[in-house]
């Protein structure tokens, strides 16, 4: 650990993590204020106060859910740099794997950030009306976010501390590949089934936010979202490498293949939770975000493009298939 | 975005306030211009050492005695190519002279008629007439040892005293090209025979010796097979040295980051005061933004975006004026700390080494300080009762 | 319309509590000039902003257009000032180192109005304000009436429904003043509802019919209707 802790990525991302667990401890206690001080039909001088105290929280949860979608990227960045450093790490992936920690910690990231977006819609639904319709309830999720973002902070730290570089790691292709034969891949799938099953999904998505079938749109994302997952590890993603035994998720966010993996996997997180929180917020609060639905639209129209180009400039290339 | 009458409205908040904002501006401007130098300047080493690794040999083995390297005999040579996956041995000759307690030469004797280890010596010689070169008793000098020769009256040549005792004069050929960075300021470049005789090794003697091993599966078992062959043999991979070199610079970045660190904290002290105690024009201004119809939402959006505004001025300028700083004047005062008192190293040009990982990384700490410090300043500030303020 | 209902407010601060004004009630409907009469220190300007939103009452309400206004979240409330509500203040409230025109427009980005179209309503209201010579001066280089006169451009530049003046001849002479009432009629024609604070004897001369209301003290002292 010792001399890992002092390489320049690692000081400023932990300390720019420090500084949003704070952000959250703040956020958490500003929120039970709300919640437990929170009365419409008061018209004391607490009242309108704590309707301040609102908007603390909410530039609070903006500034955590831009920096947060930065840091995390630069993680993901830091990461890679790093596997130079361990035994056995030939990027991101076999960093990650390190220790427990490393999973826990970017999908807890995920989660955060997703919830984040979910709660600013929300608050900006509660604010747009007149009478505060569900402040408890959002208030409840923000108190939620927080205790999630300060988990985080934990993983955070309990992750970077227990980075032993004298132990090996695996590299990618132990961690994703499918060394033993064994079919990697969910629901018994082969490959075909799965590249059918992709595009056939990515169409019944497309289509759903089109004809404003929201029931449909919960059900097919998430879907997508797995099969995604599977099918760039699995297929688009050889392409990208152009090795047919290359499958990992982190290599395609080097600098070799054009930092791809960071627009891939961005235009699908952000794609996909669009499309859920346009989705769930039309059927509960009955009002349509038409901004939601579009950049969804867009944004896994270029997932999909983008995947299908890699598959398709290398069958013009080279004429053949991996 | 032209139409966009909030934007019209930040822009001319900007030109109005200049003394408002040029304060924040200079100061945050030298804090940056600092952070990306020593930044900037240790990327730039680590980049050319990177560099110069990449023609290094996969294999080291050196001849360990008591803990420190020893010298080689040229005997292991035979039994290390019948390694199975080892292409080439070399038995490398090369060491420190030192001419003080402080200053010395790093002597690289060579084989002029075979393919070099490193690719930048190839290249080199190359470009040599090796006819002229090894009729008389020649050198290659890196720009460093060349002004020192020349502060020291030595023109053309310089008597080497070998450790047996005996003078050994070498005629200056000619000075290395400046190219080839960090690693070539304090070398000599000479015959094979002259080093030995400069550093003290007898001729069936070597420091050490490189190996060529193409395929990198193998490395790992020629490695365990070298070492339990030799005593006393060390190997060291072409890895081990790129982690050494990179923990290294890392360590000296790493430190002068932490110390960075420390001055952004005062320097969100300075900025989190201004904010708090905003001047009374600045309070009335959003009082009255905020009686004409402004929400707090707005108010916060537009002190946010001022902020943001701010931010990108100062990192852009302070990004450009310490790339100038570094890789055109080569960033007098900061090298002589960075780089220690090494004399010898004193003349060396920093290679422009654009690392965009560097710049976010610096983009970000001053990113999340300053809005962390103005944060909450803001949201005071936009909240403050439009009447109270008015009266 | 407007209905003010047992608005009371007190201030409170380490000296003891004031009781600045104390249970107002009135009604003013579309359309209606209404003056506030009352003597300096009476409540006139504590009034007029509880009235715009611009302060919350200790008691009672303010309702526009059935909201309590008292009770709308910070978004409604701005909003409703931006667009519905233009206020003259008594000390202008200008932001001194920014144009005429600029200062005109700030209504107008709190609305999101695209800039061409601001910019075009803007000179607009300094046209109707009298004052469309000096757009591209500063304001801190007008004198007083003129920048009454930005003021009230301001406040009428989003096509108010209701316009709250304090004291809007305070700090002008009496060419100026009867500028100001002609301005005032005028509006009061185009069917938008005034509301007038002022000791200035010199609103007599209105020829219109008004109601007057005189406080003092925070308390209502009378309420009549003027024919002019
Ligand atoms: N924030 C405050 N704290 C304490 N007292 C206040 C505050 N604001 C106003 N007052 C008091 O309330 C009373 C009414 O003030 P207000 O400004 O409403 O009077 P006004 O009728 O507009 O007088 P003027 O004609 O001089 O403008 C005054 O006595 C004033 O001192
Ligand atoms: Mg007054």
């Amino acid at each position: 650990m010792g001399d890992l802790l002092l390489n320049s990525y690692e000081i400023v991302y932990l300390s720019s993590e420090v500084i949003t667990t704070i952000f959250a401890a703040i956020l958490f206690t500003l929120s039970l204020k709300l919640l437990f001080g929170w009365d419409i039909n008061r018209s004391t001088k607490e009242q309108y106060y704590l309707e301040k105290v609102a908007y603390l929280a909410s530039t609070l949860a903006l500034f955590l859910f831009w920096v947060k979608t930065i840091l995390y990227i630069y993680l993901v960045y830091t990461l890679d740099e790093l596997s130079i450093y361990i035994a056995g790490a030939m990027c991101a992936a076999g960093v990650v794997s390190a220790n427990s920690y490393g999973l826990w910690l970017l999908g807890i990231k995920a989660i955060s950030l997703f919830l984040l977006l979910l709660w600013m819609v929300l608050n900006s639904y509660d604010l747009e009306q007149k009478n505060y319709p569900i402040f408890k309830k959002k208030i409840v999720l923000l108190i939620f976010i927080s205790l999630f973002i300060l988990l985080e902070g934990w993983l955070n730290y309990s992750y970077i501390v227990n980075i032993d570089t004298s132990l090996p790691v695996s590299c990618c292709s132990t961690l994703f590949g499918n060394l033993e034969g064994e079919n990697p891949l969910p629901f018994n799938l082969n490959t075909i089934s799965l590249i059918i099953l992709f595009f056939l999904l990515f169409i019944a998505f497309e289509l759903s936010l089109l004809i404003d079938s929201k029931l449909t749109t919960l059900v097919v994302t998430p879907l997508f979202l797995v099969l995604s997952y599977y099918s760039v590890v699995y297929f688009f993603g050889t392409y990208i490498y152009e090795v047919p035994t290359h499958n990992c998720p982190f290599c395609m966010m080097q600098k070799e293949y054009n930092y791809v993996g960071y627009i891939l996997w961005g235009t699908l997180f952000f794609g996909t939770s669009f499309a859920i929180i346009w989705a769930s917020v039309a059927l509960w609060l009955k009002q349509e975000y038409r901004v939601l639905k579009k950049l969804a639209l867009i944004l896994i129209a270029i997932f999909v493009a983008l995947n299908s180009s890699y598959f398709m400039l290398y069958y013009i290339k080279n004429g053949v298939l991996l | 975005m032209l139409n966009n009458s909030f934007l019209h409205f930040l822009a001319l908040s900007f030109f109005t306030n200049k003394k408002r904002f040029s304060g924040i501006l200079v100061v945050s401007f030298f804090i940056l211009l600092l952070l990306s130098s020593t930044l900037f300047i240790s990327s730039s080493i680590k980049g050319s050492l990177k560099k110069s690794l990449n023609y290094q040999p996969d294999f080291i083995i050196q001849n360990i005695k008591a803990g420190e390297s020893f010298v080689a005999s040229s005997r292991w040579r035979e039994k290390l190519l019948k390694i199975h996956g080892v292409i080439a041995v070399n038995g490398r000759v090369y060491g420190r002279f030192f001419l003080d307690k402080k200053i010395s030469f790093l002597v690289i004797g060579i084989d002029f008629f075979s393919k070099q280890t490193n690719e930048n010596l190839d290249a080199l010689v190359n470009k040599i007439d090796l006819k002229e070169f090894l009729s008389k008793e020649n050198m290659l000098v890196g720009a460093s040892v060349k002004k020192y020769l020349n502060s020291h009256y030595y023109k053309d040549s310089y008597n080497f005293l070998t450790p047996k005792g005996e003078f050994l004069k070498l005629n200056i050929y000619k000075e290395l090209p400046n190219s080839s960075g960090l690693v070539s300021q304090d070398v000599v470049i000479t015959t094979k025979d002259l080093a030995k005789k400069i550093l003290g090794l007898s001729s069936n003697e070597v420091s050490d010796f490189a190996l060529s091993v193409p395929n990198p599966s193998e490395r790992e078992n020629i490695r365990v097979k070298i070492e339990s062959l030799f005593f006393g043999a060390r190997v060291v991979t072409k890895e081990d040295i790129n982690k050494k070199i990179a923990s290294l610079y890392d360590y000296k970045g790493g430190v002068f980051l932490i110390l960075y660190l420390i001055v952004i904290f005062a320097f969100s002290l300075i900025l989190y005061l201004r904010y708090t105690i905003a001047t009374s024009i600045e309070r009335k201004e959003i009082a009255t933004l905020r009686a004409v119809g402004w929400s707090i939402k707005d108010v916060i959006k537009l002190k946010l975006l001022e902020n943001l505004t701010l931010i990108f001025i100062s990192f852009s300028l302070a990004i450009i004026a310490s790339y100038i700083f570094v890789f055109i004047f080569d960033a007098p005062i900061l090298r002589a700390i960075f780089l220690g008192g090494d004399s010898l190293s004193l003349n060396l040009k920093f290679k422009p080494y654009i690392d965009y990982g560097l710049i976010s990384t610096i983009f970000i700490i001053y990113l999340v300080t300053y809005l962390a410090t103005t944060l909450i300043p803001i949201w005071r500030i936009a909240i403050s009762d439009p009447k109270e303020v008015l009266r | 319309m407007i209905e003010v209902k047992n608005l009371n407010k007190i201030y409170s601060s380490f000296s003891g509590d004031v009781k600045v004004l104390s249970d107002i009630n009135f009604k003013i409907n579309d359309a209606e000039l209404t003056i506030i009469e009352g003597v300096s220190g009476s409540g006139k300007s504590t009034l007029l902003s509880i009235m715009a939103g611009l302060e919350k009452p200790t008691s009672g309400e303010v309702v526009i257009d059935n909201d309590s206004i008292a009770k709308l979240p910070d978004i409604h409330i701005s909003r409703l000032r931006a667009s519905t509500i233009g206020m003259v203040f008594q000390n202008f409230n200008l932001i001194e180192n920014l144009s005429s025109l600029d200062n005109v427009l700030t209504p107008l980005i709190a609305l999101k109005t695209p800039l061409k179209e601001a910019k075009y309503l803007a000179e607009n209201a300094l046209k109707v304000a009298n004052i469309e010579h000096q757009k591209n001066q500063v304001v801190s280089k007008l004198s007083g009436g003129e920048k009454q006169r930005v003021a009230i451009a301001r406040a009428i530049v989003a096509n108010p429904t209701l316009l709250l003046c304090d004291e809007p001849t305070a700090n002008l002479d009496y060419k100026n003043s009867k500028i100001f009432l002609e301005l005032i009629t005028k509006l009061s024609k185009k069917g938008i509802t005034i509301v007038i604070a002022t000791h200035d004897p010199i609103f007599k001369e209105l020829e219109l019919n008004y109601s007057l209301i005189m406080i003092k003290s925070g308390q209502i002292l009378s309420k009549e209707q003027i024919n002019g």
